[in-house]
């Protein structure tokens, strides 16, 4: 029986038979006789989530523009069709063309979260791919991997044959040439890797030995061999402005995450929240021009029909010509009805102005990330908010009409003591007392205070911190939860600390944790981002099994002389640098923004000109 | 200036759900760059109304929607352009324009061709069980509803059940059942009822909605028919 014919079959049967059917508008059908190399990119969530990616989008419509490679999607099945695959002896398929992914000549994952990282080795394991490198031969497709966890990738290096690391746009051709000519001249597997190897950017993990002290520490990451590069730097767009960019999207039949046109304004953030990884490993800041956007917004409104589009970036207000842009675009699409969406704004006098204007956030409430609870716990983290700032722009948004607030903190700060936690509840209690000024009463007011638990980063200035206990996550939930609950205008949710936890594990981790998925993924863990169906107790019992321990990872302050496994990657920052950021950390010192002043993080080294920010010290 | 079109659903996006459907047209509407007409107010909507939802899983070739447009286009144009823009599988096939013709919510019956598999139940057994089933004064079947399980009585919502045709291997039952707003009954449930009697399971292969009307007495008036004297006033 054909796929086709067995999905028809089991389609009925399924919840949202339309995440497998493909179909879609503006996907993409090729004739497989003229492919010379096909592709399988590969979310390891559910489609509603992998749909909602802007990486996977801009390499599927690139990588199609060449008529000899296809570049199909795959999603993670979810529970029941994974159910009836296994049962019906259906391997899994790419959305397009219903072909089996092992027939694939690569497979590339995007790692968004540790979290999916059981997913990757469910998806290989419903492909009959075996789940380890080493056991993948001339038969097998290439298993690759890129995204923000790839920046440590040491916990899959025993599942991923290589890495591309940093912005793929151009790499993923050098990778793609590469392999025409090998496919051609026939060589083997071992041969593809150990040139593969050789492209700036890519990382072949069986190509390294790694060394370990007796304490459980790196002592090295080695290259087995002279020609391979003994580390690996991220790879970047020089000029954003004119890289590729798709405009004639896939146009979802259902509901997505993020269901509406994404219009990348620029990448990388000047900000330097020092608890925040995007905002070190996607540095320089690139911006596009606003004439470049503005043709990019219209083609993609006319070849997809979406009504709603968002300017996508790390901090969208920090766009220079934002209040250009946002004209242009407002009154290129007021006929036809679209609307502009801005996430990750900060929220001040000026985007009030624009929120109020395009109406779009209304809808959403209002969401404040003040990250901690005390001006000094703010300055440890450097993040450039004050209490002033927050309750003045709560102000214009209450006298605006507004009566709903999203405060997001995090727990578990570095030097964090219960005085910061109050000042949470300190905070949320102000928000109220703001809206009781401007308005005589609190009726219909809603302030809902959410705490996630920090994860220390690779790649930050806290990467040598350790994370808060699973029992002081409890305890200072538990707090939060007693000085909350006396308003009944406060709403207060917290992210489950066991997730954290794990995310802490993972997120900087080494080889070793390998093991401890494998044996976790045969005890039945997936989807563990998600609440419902993470099972803690089967990956601690899979921690032991593997001889591995979890808090050596999540827990343990590393000293400023420890090796780190993901510094086998060169992410552009300087460890001087991140050294630096954690001393001024700790003596409560900010650093501003680098559009006022270069601090001399190391990313000019990449490339002249690529910084656009001026005077450097 | 408003357009009544007729359209089909086939293939895969036969999975696709009613509520998806419609933003599908939506966005198809502002891909092809027609001047349709928005609702006013603070979320401004489409102003496009379909006959009665398809249940999931079900082909058509006989779906309408009324669409509103701020000016006047030629029909041929709209077609083209709409055709153009929708994915593979929705097809519009014909235009009318949509003034003097019945309210598509008055529709109130479908026609549905159910396709099974001949292999445990011959012909004449079949033909049989449907004879029985129509003969029956009361059917009462478990619907489940928002506010949870109701027993319904489903014998004055079937309007007719044949034996179309048949081969050695499948056999083709049409339905004419009721739909709207007075009551509706999904095909599958008839087959299930027919199940019962048979004491046997049959294969459903395939489920398609072949028309759509509106009937009253003998009366049988199609959403393209022009029929003045069926005003919704008029029509008792």
């Amino acid at each position: 029986m054909t796929i086709e014919k067995q999905l028809e079959k089991l389609l009925p049967l399924v919840s949202k038979p339309a995440r497998y059917m493909g179909n879609e508008y503006n996907s993409i059908n090729k004739d497989l006789n003229g492919i010379k190399v096909h592709i399988a990119l590969a979310f390891p969530d559910v489609y509603e989530v992998g749909m909602s990616h802007l990486g996977i989008k801009i390499l599927y419509h690139l990588l199609n523009e060449y008529p000899d490679i296809y570049a199909e999607r795959v999603y993670a099945p979810w529970i029941d069709f994974e159910e009836l695959m296994r049962k019906d002896g259906l391997p899994l398929f790419s959305l397009e063309s219903k072909t089996p992914i092992s027939k694939f000549d690569m497979v590339g994952f995007t790692l968004q979260y540790e979290m999916s990282y059981t997913n990757i080795i469910n998806m290989l394991e419903l492909s009959g791919i075996p789940i380890l490198s080493s056991e993948r031969n001339e038969s097998h497709p290439f298993v690759i991997a890129g995204g923000p966890c790839a920046y440590n990738p040491e916990p899959l290096a025993d599942i991923i044959d290589f890495f591309i690391i940093g912005e793929a746009e151009e790499a993923i051709l050098d990778v793609i040439d590469l392999y025409k000519s090998f496919k051609e001249r026939g060589e083997s597997r071992q041969e593809f890797l150990e040139n593969v190897a050789q492209i700036p950017g890519v990382y072949v993990p069986m190509l390294y030995n790694v060394s370990y002290n007796n304490d459980g520490t790196i002592s090295g990451i080695l290259p087995k061999k002279d020609h391979i590069p003994s580390v690996i730097q991220k790879r970047v767009i020089e000029d954003l402005d004119s890289v590729y960019y798709p405009t004639k999207f896939i146009v979802p039949y259902i509901d997505i995450v993020h269901d509406r046109a994404v219009l990348e304004i620029f990448r990388g953030c000047t900000r330097g929240c020092r608890f925040c990884q995007a905002g070190m490993i996607y540095r320089p800041v690139r911006e596009k021009t606003v004439d470049r956007l503005e043709k990019l917004a219209k083609d993609i409104i006319s070849s997809t029909g979406y009504g709603e589009i968002s300017l996508s970036s790390l901090s969208t207000s920090d766009y220079s010509d934002l209040k250009r842009l946002t004209q242009v675009l407002t009154e290129d699409f007021r006929q036809c009805q679209v609307g502009l969406s801005l996430p990750s704004l900060r929220i001040d006098a000026f985007s009030l102005e624009l929120a109020k204007k395009i109406q779009e956030i209304k809808k959403s409430g209002l969401t404040f990330a003040p990250e901690a609870g005390t001006q000094r716990l703010r300055d440890v983290i450097n993040k450039g908010v004050t209490e002033e700032d927050l309750l003045s722009s709560v102000r214009d948004a209450f006298a605006l009409g507004w009566n709903r607030v999203k405060l997001y903190f995090m727990i578990g700060l570095p030097t964090e003591t219960y005085e910061d936690l109050k000042g949470i509840a300190d905070l949320a209690y102000a928000v109220v007392d703001v809206y009781r000024q401007v308005n005589g009463h609190t009726k219909g007011l809603q302030v809902h205070v959410s705490t996630s638990t920090f994860v220390p980063k690779p790649f930050t200035p806290f990467q040598w911190e350790s994370q808060i206990t699973l029992a002081e996550i409890d305890e200072r939930q538990q707090h939060l939860k007693k000085l909350l609950k006396k308003n009944k205008n406060i709403y207060y949710s917290w992210h489950n600390g066991k997730i954290s936890f794990l995310e802490a594990v993972f997120s900087r981790g080494d080889r070793k944790l390998g093991r401890v998925l494998k044996i976790a993924h045969e005890k039945g863990c997936k989807f563990d981002g998600w609440d419902e169906f993470l099972d803690f107790d089967k990956w601690m019992s899979a921690f032991k099994e593997a001889k591995v321990d979890p808090e050596f990872y999540a827990y343990r302050k590393r000293p400023e002389t420890e090796k780190f496994p993901w510094e086998i990657i060169d992410a552009g920052i300087d460890k001087r640098f991140l050294l630096l950021e954690l001393e001024k950390a700790k003596k409560g010192q900010t650093t501003p923004d680098c559009r006022i002043r270069c601090h001399g993080c190391g990313i000019r080294r990449l490339g002249d000109g690529l910084c656009e920010i001026k005077n450097e010290v | 200036m408003k357009l009544r079109m007729k359209f089909k659903k086939e293939g895969l996006t036969r999975f696709i759900s009613h509520l998806d459907m419609m933003r599908t047209f939506e966005r198809a509407f502002r891909r092809a760059n027609l001047p349709i007409a928005f609702t006013q107010g603070f979320n401004p909507r489409p102003k496009i109304t379909f006959t009665p939802a398809l249940s999931l899983g079900v082909t058509s070739s006989s779906e309408y929607m009324d669409v509103e447009f701020y000016e006047d286009i030629s029909k041929q144009d709209v077609v083209l352009k709409l055709n153009g823009a929708l994915p593979e599988g929705i097809q519009v096939t014909d235009v009318e324009e949509a003034d003097e013709k019945l309210p598509l919510s008055m529709l109130n019956c479908a026609k549905y061709v159910v396709t099974v598999i001949l292999s445990e139940v011959g012909p004449e057994e079949l033909i049989k069980s449907i004879k029985i089933l129509l003969q029956q004064k009361e059917i009462i079947v478990e619907k489940n509803t928002k506010s949870g399980k109701k027993l319904v009585d489903i014998a004055p919502l079937i309007y007719s059940i044949d034996l179309a045709d048949h081969n050695s291997d499948t056999a083709n039952i049409v339905m004419s059942i009721s739909i709207g707003q007075q009551g509706s009954v999904a095909p599958i449930t008839v087959i299930r009822e027919l199940e019962r009697i048979l004491l046997k399971k049959l294969e459903v292969v395939g489920i398609h909605r072949e028309e759509i009307f509106y009937i009253s007495g003998d009366k049988k008036i199609s959403p393209f028919n022009v029929e003045e004297n069926i005003s919704p006033k008029e029509s008792k």
